[in-house]
Formats: C-alpha cells, sequence, structure tokens
C-alpha cells in the first residue's frame, strides 16, 4: 500500500495556553476601565468605591461560579434571578415569623437549593433543555415569590442574616471576604477535583466521557444544584443590603451573570472556562455598571450599552471557538 | 455514435488518484460506465470505492487523473456541475427529510409555484409526484411524511428523487443493506427499467449475489487500486472474492501466536437485540485475542457496546470472571476492569478540548483521588506519564491538547487511558482504521504486549489482513448474526470473507 505519511503535531505549550492569555488581557481591561472612569471622575478609585463596587457586585459573583459550572458542562440557567428573589422571600418569612435567624438562613440556602434541584433533575435526569427548563423555574420561582411576599417588600432587622450584606470587618466588607473564600474554594474545587474534570470532559464530549465511565446525568444535575446553593447565599446578600426582602430582586439577574461568565472566557458551547475568568468578567461587568453610574448616564443608555456588550462578547465567543466541531 | 444518439451518456475516468493525510485512498483507477448498464463496483472496507464516488459526485477533488462525459473532458467537478451533468448519487444515509411528505422532498429546491414565486403549488407537486411514482411502479399516497415510510419505501423515493433530476448516472452505494426481500426485488425492477431509459448504473455493494442478480460489469477494488474490471458473465463469484482480497500480509505485523491461554475472562450466551443482533454467543480468555470480522452493519459494535454498558439488549446473558454482571453504565463496566477503545474516537473516545493528561486520567479519577474527589495530581502525572510513554505517544508535553494529535496519536491516548486502567479485557473496535501504516504497526505490537500481560483482547476489525495476523481466534458475524468461528490456523481471507458476505451456510 502507498502510503505518505502526513502526520502533523501542531505544538502547544501547555503554560501559555488560550485561558492563561484570555485572563490576562481580562486583568489588562479590567485596569484600562478604573483607569478610564478614575480620569473622568477621582472618587471613582477611592477605596469607598472600590469597596462598593465589589458589595454591588457580589451577588452576581457569586452566582457566576455556579453558572460557570452549569455553561462548561454545556447548559444555561436562566432562572437564578428569580431564585434570588425567592430565597430572599422565604428568609425573610421565617424570620419575621419565627425570629430564628438560623432557620431564616437555612430557609433561604434550602429553598433556593431546592430550585437548584428541580432544575438538575429535570435536565440532568430527565434530558430536558436547559433553556425551556430553567424559563419554567424562572417564573415558578418568581410567581412563588409574589405569592409569599404578597408583592411587597419584607423588612429585615435580623443582624445574623443581615450579616453577609452588611457587616464589615473594620473596613472591609465581610462579603469581600466570603467572596475571596468561595473562589478560592471553588477554584481549587473545578480544577483539582475530580467533579471538575468530569463537567469538563461533559461539555467537551458528552458521549465520550460517558464512555470513560463518567455518571453525565448526576454530573449535569449537581451543577444546577450548586448553583442553587450559591443562589442561596446570593439571596442573603441580598437581603443584607437592602434590608429588606423585595417582590422584585435579580431581575434582569441572569443576564449579567451570564455576560460575566462569558466575558471571562467560557464558552457557551462548553467544555471550556476557568474560576479566574469568570471573577475578572464579573469584575468588568462591576466596573461599567458601577462607572456609568458614577457618571451619571442616564439608565437608557446603560441598558443599551450592556446590551451591545452582551451581543459583542457573544459574537466574539462565536468567532474565536468556531473552530470547534 | 450509439451512445450519444440515444442521449446515453458515456463516463470515463483515467487514472484518479486521491490522497489524504497518512493513506493513498485511490491510485490511478480507470473506471467506465455507459448509459443503460449496471457496472457494480466491489471492495472490502477501505478499498476506496466511496472515494471514487465522491470525487465523481463533485464531493472530493482528485488529485490527479481525468474525467470525460462524453469525450468531454471535466476539470473541475463540484456537486453542483455534477447534478447539471445528471449524475445523482443515492448514499447509505438518505438525504431526505422526515418531517416532510413525499412531494416536498422530492421537489426540495425546485418546488412548483402559483401567482409568482411566492405560493407553493401543492396540488401541482402532488400530481406529478404521483406520476413519477407510478412510473416506477411505486403507488404510495404523495402526501404521506417521510419519516413514516419505511426504510425501503425511503429508498425508492430517493431514487425517485433523482430520476426527478434528469438523471443520466445514478450511484447507489450499498442500496439493499436495509431492505426486505420483497423490497429489493422491487428495487431490482425498477434498476431494470432505468436500463432502459438510458441510464448508467454505479451499483457499490459487499454482497456478491447480488452482483450476479443485477449487473452486467463488475470493477474490484482492493487498497486503493483497481484489481480489474470484468463483464459479470464471464466471471464467478470465487473469482470475484479470490480478487477482492489476494494480498501480501506483509506489510502488517503478524503477531507470534502461542497456545497459552488462560481463564475465561468473558462468556457471553444468547445475547439478542432486537433487530440488530440475535443469539450471540462466544467467550473470551485471558491472553488472547478474539478477532470479530464481518461487514459493516453485521452487528458487531452493537454487541460490544452493550457488553460495556453503553447500550441495553434485549435478552442473554453475560458473564465476567465467572459471576454473571449486568452493566447499566459504562462505569459499571470500568469498575470491573473492561475498556473500550471505540470505533468513532472523536464521537466516543476523546475529549478533544482537554489536554493529554486529563484524557489519560478520566476513567481512572476515583482510583487517583482521596475523599470527596480532590485529585492527588502527583498520582495524576505518575499515571499519565507512564502510560503515555508506553504508548509512545508523540506530543510536546502532557499539557497538550488531544484535538491536536494526530489521527494516530489520539488512538493511542484512548489505549493509554484503558491501559491505565488495568483493564483484564480490553474491547477494541476497529482500532487502527485511519492510521497510517507506521502506528498502525506500533498499535499491533502493544496489543501483543498486553496479550502476553494476560489480558484479554476482543478486536472488532474491517481489515481481514489484521484479523489474521492478530487474532487467535476469528468470530465471523453477518447482518446479526454469528457465523462461525475460526482457530487462526484454519481461517484465511477467503473464508472469512465468505462467511462475512453470507455465502457460507
Amino acid at each position: 500500500m502507498n502510503t505518505a505519511s502526513v502526520s502533523k503535531t501542531k505544538i502547544k505549550k501547555g503554560k501559555y495556553n488560550r485561558s492563561y492569555i484570555v485572563n490576562l488581557s481580562l486583568a489588562l481591561v479590567i485596569i484600562i476601565l478604573v483607569v478610564l472612569f478614575g480620569s473622568l471622575n477621582k472618587d471613582f478609585i477611592g477605596f469607598n468605591n472600590i469597596m462598593n463596587i465589589i458589595r454591588q457586585t457580589s451577588v452576581i459573583a457569586v452566582v457566576a461560579i455556579g453558572m460557570t459550572f452549569v455553561i462548561i458542562g454545556g447548559g444555561i440557567d436562566l432562572s437564578v434571578g428569580s431564585n434570588v428573589a425567592f430565597g430572599g422571600a422565604v428568609g425573610a418569612i421565617l424570620i419575621t415569623q419565627t425570629g430564628s435567624s438560623i432557620l431564616g438562613i437555612l430557609g433561604s440556602l434550602i429553598s433556593c437549593a431546592a430550585i437548584g434541584a428541580l432544575n438538575g433533575i429535570a435536565i440532568g435526569r430527565f434530558g430536558i433543555s436547559p433553556l425551556m427548563m430553567t424559563l419554567g423555574t424562572m417564573a415558578l420561582a418568581r410567581g412563588l415569590t409574589l405569592g409569599l411576599l404578597h408583592a411587597v417588600s419584607i423588612i429585615v432587622k435580623d443582624d445574623l442574616f443581615n450579616w453577609l450584606g452588611q457587616g464589615e470587618f473594620g473596613s472591609i466588607p465581610v462579603v469581600v471576604i466570603f467572596l475571596l473564600i468561595v473562589y478560592v474554594f471553588f477554584y481549587f474545587f473545578s480544577s483539582k477535583n475530580s467533579f471538575g474534570l468530569r463537567v469538563y470532559a461533559i461539555g467537551g464530549n458528552k458521549l465520550a466521557a460517558k464512555a470513560s465511565g463518567v455518571n453525565t446525568k448526576n454530573i449535569i444535575m449537581y451543577t444546577y444544584v450548586i448553583t442553587g446553593l450559591l443562589v442561596g447565599f446570593a439571596s442573603i446578600i441580598t437581603v443584607g443590603r437592602l434590608l429588606s426582602a423585595q417582590p422584585w430582586s435579580g431581575l434582569g439577574l441572569e443576564f449579567d451573570v451570564i455576560t460575566a461568565v462569558i466575558i471571562g472566557g467560557t464558552s457557551l458551547k462548553g467544555g471550556e472556562g476557568n474560576m479566574i475568568g469568570t471573577l475578572f468578567g464579573a469584575a468588568v461587568v462591576g466596573v461599567l455598571t458601577n462607572g456609568m453610574s458614577f457618571l451619571s448616564i442616564p439608565p437608557f443608555y446603560q441598558y443599551i450599552f450592556k446590551g451591545l456588550i452582551i451581543l459583542a462578547v457573544v459574537y466574539i465567543d462565536n468567532v474565536i471557538h468556531r473552530s470547534r466541531v | 455514435m450509439d451512445s450519444e444518439k440515444n442521449n446515453f451518456l458515456k463516463l470515463r475516468m483515467e487514472k484518479i488518484s486521491k490522497a489524504f493525510p497518512g493513506v493513498q485512498a485511490l491510485d490511478k483507477i480507470d473506471f467506465e460506465l455507459e448509459g443503460g448498464v449496471v457496472h457494480a463496483i466491489v471492495g472490502e472496507n477501505g478499498a476506496g470505492k466511496s472515494t471514487l464516488i465522491k470525487i465523481l459526485a463533485g464531493v472530493y477533488k482528485k488529485d490527479s487523473g481525468e474525467i470525460y462525459i462524453n469525450n468531454d473532458k471535466k476539470e473541475v467537478l463540484t456537486p453542483f456541475l455534477a447534478k447539471k451533468i445528471g449524475i445523482s448519487v443515492i448514499y447509505q444515509e438518505f438525504s431526505l427529510i422526515p418531517e416532510l411528505d413525499i412531494s416536498h422532498n422530492i421537489f426540495l429546491g425546485k418546488e412548483k409555484c402559483k401567482y409568482t414565486s411566492f405560493f407553493i403549488d401543492k396540488k401541482m407537486m402532488h400530481k406529478e409526484t404521483k406520476e413519477i411514482l407510478a412510473k416506477l411502479n411505486i403507488y404510495i399516497d404523495p402526501r404521506t411524511k417521510v419519516g413514516d415510510l419505511t426504510v425501503g419505501e425511503q429508498q425508492l423515493v430517493e431514487i425517485a428523487k433523482a430520476i426527478m433530476s434528469d438523471t443520466r448516472i445514478l450511484v447507489m452505494d450499498e442500496p439493499t443493506s436495509a431492505l426486505s426481500k420483497e423490497e429489493k426485488v422491487k428495487l431490482f425492477d425498477i434498476i431494470k427499467r432505468l436500463k432502459t431509459e438510458g441510464i448508467g448504473i454505479i451499483y457499490i455493494t459487499h454482497r456478491m449475489k447480488e452482483i450476479f442478480e443485477i449487473a452486467d460489469y463488475v470493477t474490484i477494488m482492493r487498497d486503493g487500486a483497481k484489481v480489474g474490471s470484468y463483464k459479470v458473465k464471464d466471471v464467478d463469484e470465487n473469482t470475484v472474492i479470490k480478487l477482492m482480497v489476494g494480498r501480501e500480509l506483509g506489510s502488517i505485523y503478524k503477531r507470534e501466536r502461542t497456545n497459552k491461554r488462560g481463564e475465561v475472562v468473558l462468556r457471553v450466551e444468547n445475547l439478542t437485540k432486537k433487530d440488530v443482533f440475535n443469539n450471540i454467543s462466544f467467550y473470551v480468555r485471558k491472553g488472547e485475542v478474539l478477532g470479530i470480522s464481518g461487514l459493516m452493519g453485521a452487528g458487531r459494535t452493537e454487541v460490544v457496546r452493550c457488553i460495556f454498558g453503553l447500550d441495553k439488549f434485549d435478552s442473554g446473558k453475560i458473564f465476567f470472571m465467572n459471576h454473571e454482571v449486568k452493566f447499566n453504565h459504562p462505569f459499571d463496566a470500568i469498575k470491573e476492569e473492561i475498556g473500550f477503545v471505540p470505533e468513532d474516537r472523536k464521537r466516543l473516545g476523546i475529549i478533544p478540548l482537554l489536554d493529554i493528561k486529563k484524557n489519560i486520567a478520566l476513567p481512572s479519577l476515583p482510583w487517583i483521588s482521596i475523599i470527596s474527589g480532590w485529585i492527588d495530581s502527583n498520582k495524576e502525572l505518575k499515571l499519565a506519564n507512564e502510560f503515555s510513554k508506553k504508548m509512545n505517544i508523540i506530543m510536546s508535553s502532557l499539557g497538550q491538547q488531544v484535538s491536536y494529535l494526530s489521527g494516530g496519536n489520539q488512538q493511542k491516548v484512548v489505549l493509554a487511558k484503558w491501559l491505565a486502567r488495568n483493564a483484564k479485557l480490553l474491547i477494541l473496535d476497529e482500532p487502527t482504521r485511519g492510521i497510517d501504516v507506521g502506528a498502525k504497526s506500533e498499535i499491533h505490537k502493544l496489543i501483543s504486549i498486553l496479550v502476553n500481560n494476560n489480558i484479554a483482547i476482543i478486536m472488532i476489525s474491517s481489515e481481514l489482513p489484521e484479523i489474521l495476523g492478530v487474532s487467535d481466534r476469528i468470530l465471523v458475524m453477518h447482518e446479526g448474526n454469528l457465523v462461525t468461528e475460526f482457530d487462526y490456523i484454519e481461517a484465511n481471507e477467503e473464508n472469512v470473507i465468505m462467511a462475512a458476505t453470507g455465502l457460507s451456510k
């Protein structure tokens, strides 16, 4: 048989792989943005405002961790916004009815995780389309919230409950420490734990993952449950910041979260992404939002700008990952 | 000339060559076809039949050689041009849209319109469709959804579609693989009819009997070269088979086989899956290679997928190390130390976006992690290092993304990950498909080493030299049935192919 051995192996150094470069450029973008806004208004880069940005973005950042897992695994979760409100409502009601902080905190965490589990079981085990299912739970959670709160807000005066969102260690908000802890944990969880590797495997090639022994159904389910749990924390932060549970909390949150995750280098096609990128992505979203408010840009323009960014990011995501089969 | 007068098309392909990375798919092939003639092309898997057809259809570009239509040289052929010339191909996978009805499918792209080109004239389309179908002796309501038809009926619709577009050369690739006896008879009637209308037919098949039923000429291909073209009445089955397989086995590594055999590792009894495979029983022992031969579609992959827990089967029993097992998920099989190297490594074998190290480690995660799944990166690195070296994977580093490796090295990654799992039984499905000769023999050497280490191996292969050169015992499957079993000593190309094509009793 006549053979022409034309085997080529493209050499790519492991260290300088794509996510490293993406994260580096994101860090650069953040610095540029901060400098830009700072030059237009000196107070922007003051310590207080930086802490403010972090506080404002904390909810997005926390939920984005879960969303990163979900998207890497090839799915999407649109219910996170409504779920945040739901958790807050459950927590607030439990606190005002029973006076127990612990019950309130557990209530928020468990109710949000339950919505996550609902998503996870339907999508992971029954194979229902993530888009359809989470659209459904988005409406469900919002409906439950409005029902529980009778469409009005409930004031929460519980110091322990509000600690996550309101509290401070000296001049550093508790939520900043919380973000640090949670990101460090999930950074290692996604890169050094079997669970993380399996999620990447499923997103990269579900059939091959299954043929390698990965329990694809369960792992996908867990990505949604983890998201739900993180949303639980986000709901507590939200209540803490507003000192109340609001019926329309989290409206549109899913878009900010998904934007943050995509900017951070996670592909909507699944199989790629990392936590550091997500953190930077959330920072970009936060800096932009805060910066535009700082410059008193009317909300109308802020929306348009954000929309354009989402479109641009999705377009770039498509171009970068076009070589994917 | 006669052919031109009756508007018959005369096709001549001269010295067509085509190479893909690592393999010469076609080597100076000559082929001729006249209108009104059925010309069969036979050859084993990989002989180059599909490649030749795809070049004719304009799907692939030839590297060299000429194509003449009625003595007119065609320099560039694209699917569009091929269609214009009148070349239609019916592939094994149909090009019909199941959700649309028959007339819509037939008129796809050339819908009949009324009142300007805005409204589709359904009535007209149905009427014409009915006429076309009637011409072919098919009486099905044109408004039926294609998805509701039987495979045989879909086949007929495909033919009607081809005829609709003024086809002069009709290529059919394994047309009867999914047909019942009655449908086949109908198909042959239609083919005879098309002949009288001056259409030239190229008929690709594995099935010996059909050549002698329907073809006028037969061309035999082997390893990308044309072995011979004959008038069907000038040859017989045995000659054709001999021509299909005769080759030197020297190019493929021949394994030194011993008579050492260990205990039975796997025993399968009466495994059945409706319409896929039937009453399959066999066993494999430690230190032996069980080759499973057969044509594509014989059901081999389906059987091993069920053994590995990827698919469910209807009845039968599987015994592993003498106790009965029921694998509901590959993970159960992996726990028992069974590994599976799939046929389509891109679909089932590798995670393309992950690096080599992670791919190799994937099935072994539970064994290299500590509580709650935290991966011990030292163990992970050691594992990946050890087995990538054993498999001699050519890479820049373990951190290299697997999608950037050559086909042969990707396959080695798949093998490495199962070696790392200490598999007692390794199932290889076409382990060297699409891999150049150099890497092929490396993999065969590795199989040797594995077998010497007392691992049991099931190897599915469509390449005869591989089956004959590497197996200790050979099973042959045909259309879902286990036809026969040979010891490597008694097996040869002819009796294996005969069993595979259903010719032996």
